[in-house]
Formats: structure tokens, C-alpha cells, sequence
């Protein structure tokens, strides 16, 4: 059995700023295994960003308890023990260029390890093994104003790496990116996923989520619903409830069985789609 | 038109000057512009615009940037040329008379001056910027700066600090240009006019660019925080380096060579004092 890396109970959350105070999050009552792949899915201001947040210790819970790696999350946490769990949770943000410290792309990658006070060799290895793991390592000598949008997430994503981190959150980070960009990021947390590493993906993009072990749908700062992605997209009335689309694959799918077509509805990435699409041809020859 | 500007001017070629400790540049740019001061007959000033030639040679920087580099100068050059040349007050009667009509009076001591008084002028620019900028990434730079006044830590003067602000400075150069270019069109778009009317009014035209930068860059301040706190980043204590900045012996040859440039200068200005003004 799995460790639970972060679990939450009855986790409330609200920005306060002088005058007003805006609740975001409303009992979220979770828990995520080590080395899973789990999406945060919601639409725009659900407040999965703000969740993602409280995961990497950014904002403190309203109310409600967090623990992290059995470390639980109050007003009593020291620096230290902050700075211990920061080395195990890796973000990744929405805009690469916001997140890049220095200007050459090796120098970038070793921000963290340096940060961990670990032997120049140590660093040099684990920032060649970083560029490795995201494909970028004949860039290392580059400039970051250099890079095309997916190239610098990468970077970004190598820097995370490089600290070795158990836990890698992405917040978005593929949504100010090209179409190119997105898939060789998309590439890129899937390799991560296969390497062993806890992956906690935030999108508003169902045909990134589809990629995930399990999904919980965030609307309105609650957890509207939670399980894996066939479950997800085959609940309907939820999606709807929640506004969210299905993902392409299971749109065309659906849309051909519409039409009156003998067809398995249950393709969620463009593979599966043309699996079954291709069985319904055969079955249709047949007749 | 934002994106000509080329701040740093970081060539990255592999030259023996490149390869020079960035701490021992930025001590041997101080001791050349020193070395230049020290000539003082004509064969010294030839043998500064010698090095300086060398320097250029050595570092494989096209001569075309560097005489780029010294475009820009060309305006004050005349300036202090002329100056020299009109307003030279000769020191003894020795002085040769070139000229001498109404209250202009040119004498040879003063054109010589202003001569020397250019060459000087073009070796330090070269000297400064093919030992430093041109040849050293700025990172390397501020790390060299970093490791030199560290010693001034001790007496918690706040050194990392200052050497993360150049470093985040210089990444962010080239992000915030381009922001300016953006938001410049956006607003060209929206019928603004940076080109025409009044000086004044196109200080005012500014205005809608420099708010929208400012904001901008507030906001990138705040993520980069998260970002750099997310990242382990708890300010200098308890870190290391990937690339540790040690001293070999050809940094101290370098040294020793450009050290050496002031002794050759005295050595020609006692032996061979021509034209000495």
C-alpha cells in the first residue's frame, strides 16, 4: 500500500485582504498516494490554482487541517520544517518566464540544488540528468530569451526535477503555451509520471486530464467529484453541473453514436477513438 | 526597435580571454586603465594602442563591433580634441608656435596632446570592454563580484543579496524589453501616437506604456517570489555553487602580464621620453 503524501480534511481557504475576505475553497477532504498521477480539473476560478497553492505550503488553510508527508500544516511550523517539506513538493507555474532566476539555462536549472547546499559535482550531475529527462540538454549553454514558450516550460520543469522532489505539482503550466508547446510538456509529465514521481496536474484542458490515474473535479472551491477518467467522463449530468466539456476523442465518439452508429462510446484520448472507430468500420463491412 | 539594444554584449567565443577567472578581469581591467595612464612619450602611447590591439586579436571579437563600440564617442572625442588643441597653454618657451592669427594660437605640443588624449580614451574603451563586457557572461560577472566582497559580509553588508538582484536584473532585461514592444503595439493599435507633436507631448504619450510595464513587472516580482521560494531559495546562507570560481596559473600570467604593462611604460618613459608634452 502507497504512502499518503498529502491529505486534507475539511480544508477551508479564503483570501483576506483589508476589506473584504473572498472564500475560495469549502471542505476539501483529500488524500493523494505517493507515486500517483492525479488531475485537478475545474474552469476558471473553481479554485484549484488556490489548492494547488495550500499543497505547496504558499497559502496556509482558513481552517480544516492539511498534512503533508505526515507533517501536519498549522500556524506553528517552523521555517525549517517548511523548508523540509519544500524540498519534497516541486512546482511548476503557469508562466515560464516568471519562474526563471538566471539567465544562461544550466545556471537556471542549478537555482535549486545550489539553494540545497549540495557539492558543486552533486549539482553539476543532477542538472546534466534534468536537462537529460526534459530534452533540452543541447540547449544548456542557451540563453532563456533564446527559447521558444514550451522550451523554457521545460527548463522550468528541469529546475523542478533537479531538486528531486517526490511530489511535482503543475499549475497550468501548459496553458500560455502553442499547441506544440503544450504536447512536448504534456510529453514531458508523462515521462515523470513513469518515472515514479507523484504528479498533482491542474488544467482546465480535459484532453490533458484524460492522462491521469484519477481526477477530481473541483467547482466553485468544492470537490464536485472524484474517480478515475472513464468514471469522470461518463457522468454526464456532473460535467454539465460543473460545466466542463468532454474531452475531443469522447466528443466525436458520442456525436457518432448520434448519428445511429453501433460504436463503443468509451475513447478517451485519440487512440482509443480510433480503436473504436476503426472496430465499428469492420463491424459495418461486415454487414 | 527595442530589441537593437544589446545590453551586456556577452560574445560567447572560446578565446584565452575568455577563459580568464572573472575576478582576475575585473582586477586587471582596473590595473589597464591604470597602465594607460602611465604613458607618457610617444612610443608609450604606441605601445598602449599596441595592446589594446592585441587584446581585440586575442579575444576573436570582430573588429567591426568594436569600432561600433566606439561610434557612439565619436561626438566627445572632437569635443576634447578641439579643447586640447585651441586651449593648450604652453609650460616653457620651448614650445613650437604652429599657428598664430588673432587670439588662436596652435602649437604643435597641443595637437600632440590631443592625440594622446584620443588614444588614451579609445584604449580604455577597448581595454575595459574586451577584458570585461565583451568577454564575460554576466553571470559570471556577478559571481566574480559576489566572491570579491565577500569579505565585506562579514560586517553584514548584504553581498548575496546584491549579487541576486544584478543576476535577476539581467534575466529580466530581455522579458520586460519585449513586454515594452508589446504593450507599445497594443496601444499603437488603440490609435496612440508616440512619434509626433511637442517634446512634451511625447514625454505624455509614455505615460500608457510606463503603467502597464510597472504593474506588469510588480506582478512578475510576486510570482518569481513564489517561484524562487518554491525552489528552496532561503537567501545566501548554506549555499553552494555549481560552478566553483578558482584561480589557475594563467590567471595570474594574465596578471603578472598586464601588471607588467605599467613597468614597460615607466621603463619607456624614462629611456625614451619623445615628445613627452
Amino acid at each position: 500500500m502507497a504512502n499518503t503524501v498529502i491529505k486534507t480534511e475539511n480544508l477551508n481557504f479564503q483570501y483576506e485582504s483589508d476589506d473584504k475576505i473572498k472564500p475560495v475553497l469549502f471542505d476539501v477532504s483529500l488524500d493523494i498516494k505517493e507515486g500517483s498521477f492525479v488531475c485537478i480539473l475545474g474552469r476558471n476560478g473553481s479554485g484549484k490554482s488556490t489548492l494547488a497553492k495550500v499543497f505547496s505550503l504558499v497559502n496556509k488553510p482558513t481552517s480544516g487541517t492539511i498534512e503533508l508527508f505526515g507533517q501536519k500544516i498549522d500556524e506553528n511550523i517552523t521555517e525549517d520544517q517548511a523548508y523540509e517539506i519544500r524540498k519534497k513538493i516541486g512546482m511548476v507555474f503557469q508562466n515560464p518566464d516568471n519562474q526563471m532566476v538566471a539567465t544562461i539555462v544550466e545556471e537556471d536549472v542549478a537555482f535549486g540544488p545550489e539553494n540545497l547546499g549540495i557539492e558543486p559535482q552533486e549539482i553539476r550531475r543532477r542538472v546534466d540528468e534534468a536537462l537529460g529527462i526534459v530534452g533540452m540538454k543541447e540547449f544548456s549553454r542557451h540563453s532563456s530569451s533564446q527559447l521558444s514558450g514550451g522550451q523554457k516550460q521545460r527548463v522550468a520543469i528541469a529546475g523542478i526535477i533537479a531538486i528531486s522532489p517526490d511530489v511535482i505539482i503543475f499549475d497550468e503550466s501548459t496553458a500560455m503555451l502553442d499547441p506544440i508547446g503544450r504536447s512536448e510538456v504534456m510529453q514531458t509529465i508523462l515521462k515523470l509520471a513513469k518515472m515514479g514521481k507523484t504528479i498533482i496536474l491542474i488544467t482546465h484542458h480535459m484532453d490533458e486530464a484524460v492522462h491521469a490515474d484519477r481526477i477530481i473535479v473541483l467547482s466553485k472551491g468544492r470537490v464536485a467529484s472524484d474517480g478515475t477518467p472513464q468514471e469522470i467522463f461518463s457522468d454526464e449530468k456532473m460535467l454539465e453541473d460543473t460545466g466542463l466539456a468532454l474531452p475531443q476523442s469522447k466528443t466525436i465518439l458520442n456525436m457518432l453514436k448520434e448519428k445511429g452508429i453501433e460504436i463503443n462510446t468509451d475513447g478517451l484520448d485519440p487512440l482509443s477513438a480510433a480503436q473504436n472507430i476503426s472496430d465499428a468500420l469492420k463491424k459495418r463491412s461486415r454487414i | 526597435m527595442l530589441r537593437d539594444i544589446t545590453l551586456g554584449q556577452y560574445f560567447p567565443l572560446d578565446s584565452p580571454i575568455h577563459k580568464i577567472d572573472p575576478r582576475m578581469k575585473l582586477i586587471t581591467a582596473i590595473v589597464y586603465i591604470v597602465a594607460v595612464f602611465f604613458a607618457k612619450s610617444a612610443v608609450a602611447y604606441g605601445f598602449i594602442l599596441l595592446t589594446a590591439i592585441l587584446l581585440i586579436v586575442f579575444s576573436k571579437i570582430p573588429i567591426k563591433t568594436i569600432l561600433k563600440s566606439l561610434k557612439p564617442l565619436i561626438f566627445i572625442v572632437i569635443i576634447t580634441g578641439i579643447i586640447n588643441v585651441f586651449w593648450y597653454q604652453p609650460k616653457n618657451d620651448s614650445a613650437t608656435l604652429l599657428v598664430s592669427f588673432w587670439v588662436i594660437r596652435i602649437y604643435l605640443e597641443g595637437i600632440i596632446s590631443a592625440i594622446y588624449m584620443l588614444t588614451r580614451i579609445a584604449c580604455i574603451i577597448i581595454g575595459t570592454s574586451v577584458i570585461l563586457t565583451y568577454t564575460t557572461s554576466p553571470i559570471a560577472l556577478t559571481d566574480g563580484l559576489e566572491q570579491m566582497l565577500a569579505p565585506l559580509g562579514k560586517i553584514h553588508l548584504p553581498v548575496h543579496e546584491f549579487s541576486m538582484m544584478m543576476t535577476i536584473a539581467m534575466r529580466f532585461i530581455p522579458t520586460i524589453i519585449e513586454e515594452t514592444d508589446k504593450i507599445m503595439s497594443a496601444q499603437k493599435a488603440r490609435g496612440s501616437d508616440f512619434s509626433s507633436g511637442s517634446l512634451f507631448k511625447r514625454i505624455k504619450a509614455l505615460i500608457p506604456i510606463l503603467i502597464p510595464l510597472f504593474v506588469s513587472s510588480f506582478r512578475r516580482a510576486d510570482e518569481l517570489a513564489i517561484a524562487m521560494e518554491c525552489r528552496c531559495y532561503r537567501g545566501g546562507e548554506g549555499r553552494t555553487k555549481m560552478t566553483k570560481l578558482k584561480f589557475r596559473f594563467t590567471d595570474f600570467l594574465w596578471f603578472v602580464l598586464v601588471g607588467s604593462m605599467i613597468a614597460v611604460n615607466i621603463l619607456i618613459n624614462t629611456y625614451l621620453p619623445f615628445f613627452v608634452v
